[in-house]
This record gives C-alpha cells, structure tokens and sequence, in this order.
C-alpha cells in the first residue's frame, strides 16, 4: 500500500524537526535522470532541502527513502525555476545552487509542484530576511549522517561555508549558467579589486549608504570609548555625504542598444546599429531578448547563441576605441552585454549582475530581467535589459512584470542586496512590449507615414502607462522619432503582413533616470532584418563623479581632523577642586581630613581610581587613607574623595626621625585617559611617640624643645649626638617614667589595669603633656595613661627588647637565667627601661587579687609582643602561635615572684 | 565589515618628555588640535592625546602621553616612559637651563625605555628667535653626538610641529621593517592590528591602567 510521502519522510526524521512538504522529482545529471524526494525540513527557525533517494519504488515504508544530502537554506543558496517557453505541459527545471555545487531537478507541473516551490521560495525569503548575508552552521543537520553525505561521490571539498555537502549533479553547470554565476570576486578582474581596497573613496555603493544610515548614526550620538570600532564606517559614510565637494563630474559616452532577436541566429554584421555614430562610445550596454528559443536554453538556460551573438557584438563595437567585457548576464532568451573603453577599465569596480524570471508562475525565465551594475569612477550605474509580458491586452501584466523586477531584482552580494534604484543612473532598456492601444493597423501606418510620432505616441501604452504612474514612473525617455519596431516580418522591411496582421508598435525602448544624464540620439535600426524586431539605440552623454584626489584628500583629512578632534574631546575629562592637599599640622594618632572634589568635566562617563606608583606598595601611604579610592562620575557630576591622615605607632618613628614625611604624590588614573598627580602634604609634629630610648633619655628638656635637626641625630646610633647619649642624664626617659609614676599613684590598685580601653581624646592629651612637660600630672583616666604606655613601647624605633637581641632572646626565652644575662647586655638604657617596666608589671600583679594567673598570662602576652617585635624584614622562624609563647614565656621570667 | 582602507593598522605610544614649561602640552595640542593653547596651565600629572596620521600609505594611532615636566613629579612620571615606542625631548630654545637638562632627561629616557625607542629633539618656541639663548648648531651637535633626530618647532606658529611627529613615526615603522623592532616584544610601543575597540589597547601594555604605572 502506498504511503503518505509526506509521513514516510517524516519518519525519517528526528522528532525536533518537521517536514514542512515534500515533492518526488527527478534528479538530472550529466548522464541520467534519477528519482528523489525532495523535502523542506523545519528546524528551530532554520530550514534545510532533504535530498532523498528512493529505494525502493513506490515508497510504501519510511525504510523505502534514504537520505542522499541536505541543502542548509541560508543566504548562500540560489534557485531558480524555469520552463520550455510555452511548452504547457512540459515539466518544471528546479535549480539550486550553493557555493560551487548544483542541483538540477525536474519536476512536472502540478499542485504538488506548485506548492513545494512556492514554500521553497517563502522560505528562501524568510531566511533572507532573518538571517540576511550570514551563513549559519547547520549544526542541526549533523546527527543525519554528515559522513556519508560527505563521501558522495562527486561531493566537492572546498566548501566553507558549509558542512553540508553536495553532490554536483549536473557536471560543471555551476560555471556554465550565468543565471546563477553569483561569483562576483572571481569576475572582476583583480586590478579593479585592488584599486577598490587602495582607493577608499571609489568604493561607495549605495547600498553603503543605507547600511551606515542604520548603523553609523546611533554610534555618532554617543560616540565615546568605542567611537574607534566604527571610525572606518563613519568616514564613509561622511566621505559619501560629502562627495559633491571631491568630486567633479565628468561626462561619458554611453550607448545602449536593444533587440529582439526572434531566436535568429548572429548571421549578420552589427556595425550598423553599434557603431554607426563618429565617436566611440566610452561604454556599451547591448540587450538582447529571445536569443534563443530552443527548449535547451529552457531547461538548462545553455544556449550556443550566446557565445555567438558575443561575439557578433564584440565584432561590431567601435572601432575608435579598444573596449573590455565588463560582463554579460543572460536569463533564457535575455541576454546583457557590457564594455567599456580601455581607459576605463581601471575605474569599473564592484560589478555585479543579478537576473529575476517573471515568467510562469513568477519564476521562470522566459520573461523578466537581467542587469548589470558597477561603480564607474564615483557614480554607480545599473543597466537592466528586461523581456516584459507579451499581448496587446496584458498591458496591466508588463506593469506588473515592471514591478516585480524593481522589487526582486536585488545585487546580492551587497549586505543588505542592492535594488536597483539604489544606483546613481539606471539604464532600461529592453522589449517592454508596451503596444499602441485603440488603434487599427491602418490607422497607425497612416499617421506614421505623416511621420507624426506625437501623435502616435498618446496612444502608447508605455506613454499612458507611465503618465499614470502605473509604470516607469520615475524613468525619463527621450521623444520618439523612429518608426515603431515591430512586427515586420522577417527579413524585410514591411510590417506584419500575416493574417494576424499585428498593429506596429514600440515595443522596443530605451528609459533612464538619474541625475547628469543626457540622451544624444534615440535611434532605430531598420537595416537589420533578420527579426520580426528591429534593434534600437540610444546614445547618451553621463556625467559621472570623478574623484579629484586633491580635492579628495582635503576633505578626507579635514574630516581625519575633526575626528581626532572628537576623539579627543571624548576622551574622558575631570576637574579637581585643587591639586594640592595640604594638612598642615599632623601629629601622632590624631586624625584629620581633607576632601577632594572630583568634578566629571568631560562628555563622558569617568572611571577614575587611585594607582599605584613603582616601588610603591600601595596606592598612597601608610598614614594616608583615601575614600572612595576607586568610582564612577557621570558627566556634570562630582564625587567628594575623603583623604583622610593617621599616624600609627608604626609610622611614627621614621616620621620623627625624618625617614619619612607627610608629603606624596598620588595619581589618580581616569580609565582610558589621562593622568593626574596630586601633591599631598603636611608638617608631621615630632612626638616622644616614636623616638628612640636612647635620644629620650640624653634629653633633660621636652621633646618639642629639641631642635629638629638634633632630634633626627639623636635617633641614628651612629652619630655624635647618640655616643653622647651613653652618659645620659636619665636612666629611662622621662616619659616613661612620667606615665608609670602615675599609673603606680592611681592605677596599680586598679585591678583591670592595661584590661580596658583608654579615650582617644585623653590620649592626645597626655601625648601633649609628655612632649611639652607643661603639666605636672598627666591628664585623663588611668586606662588612657596605661594605653598611652603601651602606644609608647609600640613606637619606638628600636623595641625595649632591642632588634639585636630579639632572636636570643626567643630562641633561649625558656631559660630564666639566660634571659637574665641577655637582659644585661642590652643597651643600658634598654635594660633599664626593660627592668623598670617587669617591676611595674609584678607590682600590678601583686594587686591582683583572683584569677592571678589569667592575669598574669594575659600581661606576659601583651607585653610580649610590644616589647620584643622582630626586626623589620626578618622572616619568623615560628608559627605565630609558638612565637606568641615564647615572647610571653620570656617576659613571665621576670614577672613571677 | 572587515577592517577598511580607512583604519588603521598601527598604535604607537609616544611620550614628551622636558622641563616645565618647555611647551610640551602645546606641541601636543597643536598636533592633535592644530591649535595654540596660549594660557595652558602647568600639566600636573600625564594628559593624553591621539591622531591618526599615515605613513608609507599605513594608518597609524599615535597614542601621545605627555607627561609633568616639575622636577616634583619626575619619580612619578618616569614610569610612564615604558613601552614608548617614541620619546619626544623638548627643551625651550630661549631658556638654557632646560637645555642644560637635556642629558638629565636623556638619561631617564634611555634608562626607562627599550633600545629601539625613537628619541627625538625638539627646540621648542623657535618662533621667539629674538631671545634664543641655545643656537641651532649647539643643539644640533648635541642631537648627532647622542644620535637623536632633532628639529627646531613652534608649538605657537605649528612650524615644523606635524613633521617631528610624523617624522619620529616614519623613523619607528622604518625599524618595524627592516626587523630592528620587534613587535612581539612587550615594550616595543606598538601594537599591530589592534581590535577595535579602545578600551582593550589602553588595557594593554601601552598605557597606564590600574597596573600601568608600576613597572
């Protein structure tokens, strides 16, 4: 029992795709015809064409198909349908074409036929539309086997854009039909590439215009950071909006020529209807229809008269000037022919050709157009020779056919396809088979030979048709002035003498449109004989853009300025309330602030951030905090950066001794711009906080007594000042004995002594007093006394336990009297300083009254880590646990009773 | 679309180096603006510019850092010296002392950049011959005994301002070509076919971002 095609090639399917509809053909090759299924399958928004073989005839079971290739249906495939000329009953030629690879089949007219290839045709379209030029991967149709389709036979291996292979079914066709020839790189000559990549300015295609419109606009109004991604297409575009002011227009002489061969083969000389003028033309476009009408040029658009009818052209072009085929077109019986003049062969680029059949069911070739189109210096031209629908009464279908190839005539090698009135010039000529209306044949021949045309010509369709604005709207023709060119019978002079007796008109006909276009002559050529047609000719003079590189290159650099310009003022902007940031006054522990306004001054979003100089470990130092040190700042916008200055026990010393300053240079970096430095600075208050043992206790005054210079001398061990200090008039600074006095007075009964937290304002008090010996008693809580003391010991640049016995004093911190030794040969002050304090420590403790032992424990630790600190650089050679343990342990050798 | 005859195919980084107030952001400007800038404040810190200029019928991105000229700032700025494909020197030629700093800055720039970078001498303000105080000749001598191109421009008039730029350019592509410079290398100070988009160069190598001061 015979299946349903659809179902059994459903069947072989996966479920995630669906066969949209099917249609049995036969595949044609050089050598047989073969009988497939072909399929249109849906996938997720992207289509395939299933090529399968039948197996076994009639198809009763999925298992009778088996799948020969697959077609992925993206911009890359062409197709195209065409029939024996009037040949009704005659079966359909389905061609398609990707990349190098064709298949040819064969399918007889009917509803199945129809439906497929309109379905085929809507698909085509919408992939056109979805996806325009971009070739997609298929990487849906993998799971079918690519391997095998792959291996066959004649599969051609240079492919890629697709996976999808094909068999090249019909031979070399693919180079043979120049319906589908769509190799535009390979037909322009190289020369004219080249120039097309070195002369920028040459290069404009109209469909560029468009593109950039969509693209380049939006990018220009925000131009910024990635302005430069488009840079290249906004200089087009500009360029091109600009060109009047480059280029100068130079006129050329252009002929064009159309006729209706009837199927006649090229018996005769052209020279009278091509080069029949003084001059040489400087280019050439020759139209031909109905070239042949065999059934061959039919079904495989291969016609011998082309070649000949080539050559009879090229036998008969000029003889003034030596011409190059820029290309030929052809489309069944339509045929397009370009040359032009030697010297301008260099300024022909971007040639294309396209073809559109409105013939049968809208598709096949017998009528419609073909075109050809190209950059001739600056201005783009487009010639379309078109073969419109016959018939006196169908005057509503050349309207129609008009229409049609306006719309579906598009250069698809331009992204988005070029139409044709997107060209500077359109050219038109062919048989558009517009008739006279209302007239009887004697008529027309008697007002005809009274020679009045204008008479004639109201009652052409054409003329009426084109006054309506049903066709041909916004082409111009030049007055007519030739007697109609058709129907003569052949070989003669003489109108239609059969019994049809048709009524003469012009159906062959020569429109234009565009600017700097000039019709010379608008001829007929009666003296060639041989069709029922006669050929015309029309002669014109067009101004085309010609770039005066001079002119060129000002403009082009004017606007290379101005964009530099812009770039640069895009470039991001910030305006500092000011660049230096001065402190003024900072002294030990005491906090200030200074607020940096950046203000967003430019026409772009601003990233700023502090960065890092060389040999810096951060982005600014230790005693400066900067907040927010990173951000964003729209346009017009400001931000308050906090720079705020605090200066640690850590810090403190080598800001006494003049090791370091309150002074730096922070550059605050814009993303993607420039630089800035802003300069901070400050005078730092030398403390007693931060100075050294030793200077401490050679000095009888306050320390903000001292000079500086002395200050700084004193705390270096090598200098005078600091020999001196060997007889001090102190055993231990003042200061510490200041602040351990009064600890001893209020705070030793106190038994949460060094347990709790002092008042940071106290603190700066007691700083004060101890620097400046204003004071008898220190200020404050004895909590804030007792943190003061241990900010002091933190201070100083060389610790209690002095940095050259700090590794002794770990690694033996378990033999008390070890300890006891290394104690002693600390510098005097050093261990004088170290014994007062242990005594302090176990008076504290004696007052201690429970939990002695945690009490204890907790002071040895604290102490521990104040007094013996590891030189700066050293690596511990412990865990931090056990080196905690070991400064504890040696500070509670002294502390245990 | 493809990159276009339009774009370019080259970034060079250049610095401008020189005491304060030799006319440095005024070259800069008048290069990229084609203006005089006459009150133009002190640069604290290291203003950027760009131009697209061509050479051998190659378009090439001029990416111009120019940097603090105070004394100051000199730790700073010399971080900004690496990966310069081209150093432009100015001193003024109607003050001496900033020719007499000339081997100072000379020093940093060797020092700083890559053998390769193109150092070019620029007599800045030759407009004022009147007070000229350092003579084309003592500056050309100077310029040939340390083989350093040199030229003496006005930032004001833009006399001979286009040509030391583009001149250093020629000089730095001609190296690309006869294989003297490296592109590959991290501090040639040019980037070949660079992408599109200019954010990526300012990450790279060429210019100062969060890391690009720290060399």
């Amino acid at each position: 029992m015979e299946m349903d095609l659809t179902q059994a090639v459903q069947q072989n399917l996966l479920n995630t795709d669906r066969c949209l509809v099917c249609v049995q053909v036969a595949e044609l090759s050089t050598w047989a015809k073969t009988s497939r299924i072909l399929a249109l399958v849906h996938h997720q928004g992207e289509y395939g064409l299933f090529i399968f073989a039948i197996d076994k005839s009639p198809v009763a079971t999925a298992s009778d198909l088996s799948l020969k290739a697959v077609v992925g249906i993206d911009a890359a495939v062409v197709c195209d349908v065409s029939s024996p000329l009037g040949i009704v009953e005659a079966d359909l030629e389905f061609k398609i074409v990707k990349h190098d690879c064709t298949y040819t089949f064969e399918m007889s007219i009917g509803q199945e036929c129809n439906t497929f290839v309109a379905e085929f045709y809507r698909v085509l379209q919408s992939c056109h539309e979805q996806y325009g030029d971009g070739t997609l991967d298929f990487s849906w149709v993998k799971p079918y086997g690519g391997e095998e389709i792959r291996g066959s036979s004649q599969a051609q291996g240079n492919q890629p854009h697709s996976h999808v292979s094909l068999s090249k079914a019909t031979g070399n066709s693919a180079s043979t039909f120049y319906t589908f020839e769509d190799n535009f790189q390979t037909s322009v000559p190289d020369a004219s590439l080249k120039k097309s990549s070195a002369l920028p300015a040459m290069a404009s295609g109209g469909n560029l215009r468009q593109k950039l419109e969509r693209e380049v606009t939006p990018l220009l109004r925000h131009s910024s950071l990635d302005m430069m991604g488009s840079r290249d297409g906004i200089i087009k575009r500009v360029m091109e909006t600009r060109e009047d002011e480059y280029t100068d227009i130079q006129t050329f002489r252009v002929f064009t020529g159309t006729w209706n061969v009837n199927g006649q083969p090229a018996s005769v000389a052209l020279q009278a209807w091509l080069a029949g003028d003084d001059e040489p033309p400087d280019m050439y476009a020759v139209g031909f229809q109905e070239l042949d009408l065999s059934k061959e040029a039919f079904l495989f658009n291969d016609s011998p008269r082309e070649d000949e009818w080539l050559q009879a052209v090229t036998n008969a072009l000029h003889r003034g000037a030596t011409y190059t085929l820029v290309r030929t077109i052809r489309l069944v019986g339509m045929m397009l022919v370009t040359y032009v003049a030697e010297p301008l062969r260099e300024r022909v680029i971007e040639v294309a050709a396209e073809t559109v059949g409105t013939g049968i069911m809208g598709k096949m070739g017998n009528k419609g157009g073909v075109a050809v189109r190209f950059l001739l210096h600056n201005t783009s031209l487009c010639v379309v020779n078109a073969h419109l629908a016959a018939h006196t009464d169908d005057c509503e279908r050349r309207n129609q056919d008009h229409a049609d190839i306006c719309e579906r005539l598009r250069f698809a090698r331009f992204d988005p396809p070029l139409p044709i009135w997107q060209h500077d010039v359109v050219l038109w000529i062919g048989d558009l088979n517009y008739r006279l209306d209302q007239l009887a044949y004697d008529q027309v021949m008697l007002l005809m030979e009274k020679g009045a045309f204008a008479k004639l010509l109201e009652y052409d369709q054409l003329y009426t048709q084109k006054k309506k604005g049903r066709a041909f709207k916004t082409y111009e023709e030049g007055p007519i002035t030739f007697r109609p060119t058709y129907k003569f019978d052949p070989g003669s002079d003489t109108y239609d003498t059969s019994e049809k007796c048709r009524v003469p008109a012009w159906c062959d006909r020569v429109l234009w449109k565009g600017q700097h276009v000039k019709q010379l002559t608008y001829r007929s050529h009666p003296t060639l004989m041989i069709s029922d047609h006669k050929p015309v000719s029309a002669l014109f003079d067009v101004g085309v853009k010609v770039v005066d590189v001079v002119k060129f290159k000002r403009v082009y650099e004017e606007l290379m300025k101005q964009l530099d310009k812009l770039e640069n003022e895009y470039l991001p902007q910030v305006t500092l309330d000011t660049m230096e940031i001065d402190f003024d006054r900072v002294a030990f522990v005491e906090p200030a602030a200074q607020y940096l306004i950046v203000a967003n001054t430019g026409q772009v979003p601003v990233e700023f951030e502090f960065i890092r100089k060389p040999n810096d470990a951060g982005y600014c130092k230790p005693w400066l905090s900067i907040s927010p040190y990173k951000d964003y700042i729209m346009p017009g916008e400001k931000r308050d950066v906090k720079l705020e200055v605090y200066v640690k026990a850590a810090m403190a010393a080598r800001l006494n001794a003049g090791d370091d300053r309150i002074d730096d240079i922070l550059v605050l970096h814009l993303h993607g711009g420039k630089d800035i430095f802003v300069t901070v600075g400050g005078r730092y208050v030398p403390s007693c906080f931060g100075a050294s043992l030793q200077a401490l206790c050679s000095m009888p005054t306050p320390l903000r007594e001292v000079p500086v210079a002395q200050l700084v001398d004193l705390g270096s061990p090598e200098t005078p000042a600091a020999a001196a200090a060997a007889d001090a008039p102190y055993d231990i600074p003042k200061e510490i004995w200041s602040m351990l006095n009064h600890l001893y007075e209020f705070g030793v009964q106190e038994g949460s002594l060094f347990q709790q937290p002092g008042l940071p304002s106290e603190i700066l008090q007691i700083r004060d007093v101890l620097d400046t010996g204003i004071a008898d008693s220190l200020p404050g809580s004895v909590h804030s006394v007792a943190e003061a003391l241990l900010m002091f010991l933190e201070a100083l640049p060389d610790p209690v336990v002095p940095y050259s016995h700090y590794q002794q004093c770990i690694d033996r911190s378990r033999d008390v009297t070890a300890c006891e030794q290394l104690v002693a040969a600390f510098p005097p002050c050093h261990s004088n300083v170290f014994r007062y304090l242990m005594a302090f420590l176990r008076t504290v403790l004696y007052f201690v009254d429970r939990n002695k032992s945690d009490v204890m424990e907790s002071l040895a630790l604290m102490f521990g880590s104040i007094l013996l600190r590891a030189p700066p650089g050293v690596e511990p050679t412990l865990p931090p646990r056990m080196l905690d343990n070991c400064k504890a342990t040696f500070v509670t050798n002294f502390i245990t009773e | 679309m493809a990159a276009g005859p339009y774009n370019y195919s080259y970034i060079f980084k250049y610095i401008i180096i020189g005491d304060m107030g030799v006319g440095k952001s005024c070259l800069l400007h008048q290069f990229t603006e084609k203006k005089f800038m006459a009150d133009c404040p002190h640069t604290i810190g290291v203003e950027f510019g760009t131009r697209i200029i061509e050479v051998s019928g190659q378009k090439i991105k001029l990416q111009i850092w120019d940097t603090a000229g105070q004394e100051r700032f000199r730790a700073v700025t010399r971080s900004y010296y690496r990966g310069a494909a081209g150093a432009l020197m100015v001193y003024d030629i109607t003050r001496r002392s900033t020719y007499n700093h000339l081997s100072s800055w000379l020093t940093d720039a060797r020092n700083l950049t890559n053998p390769n970078t193109v150092i070019f001498l620029i007599g800045n303000k030759s407009d004022l011959d009147a007070q000229r105080d350092v003579t084309y000749e003592e500056a050309k001598q100077f310029a040939d005994e340390n083989g350093l191109l040199f030229i003496e421009a006005s930032a004001k008039t833009g006399e001979n301002v286009e040509e030391a730029f583009l001149e250093t350019a020629r000089k730095i592509y001609q190296n690309i070509q006869d294989g003297s410079l490296d592109l590959n290398a991290a501090e040639s100070g040019v980037q070949h076919k660079p992408s599109t988009a200019r954010g990526n160069a300012l990450n790279s190598d060429q210019a100062p971002s969060k890391e690009g001061c720290s060399c």
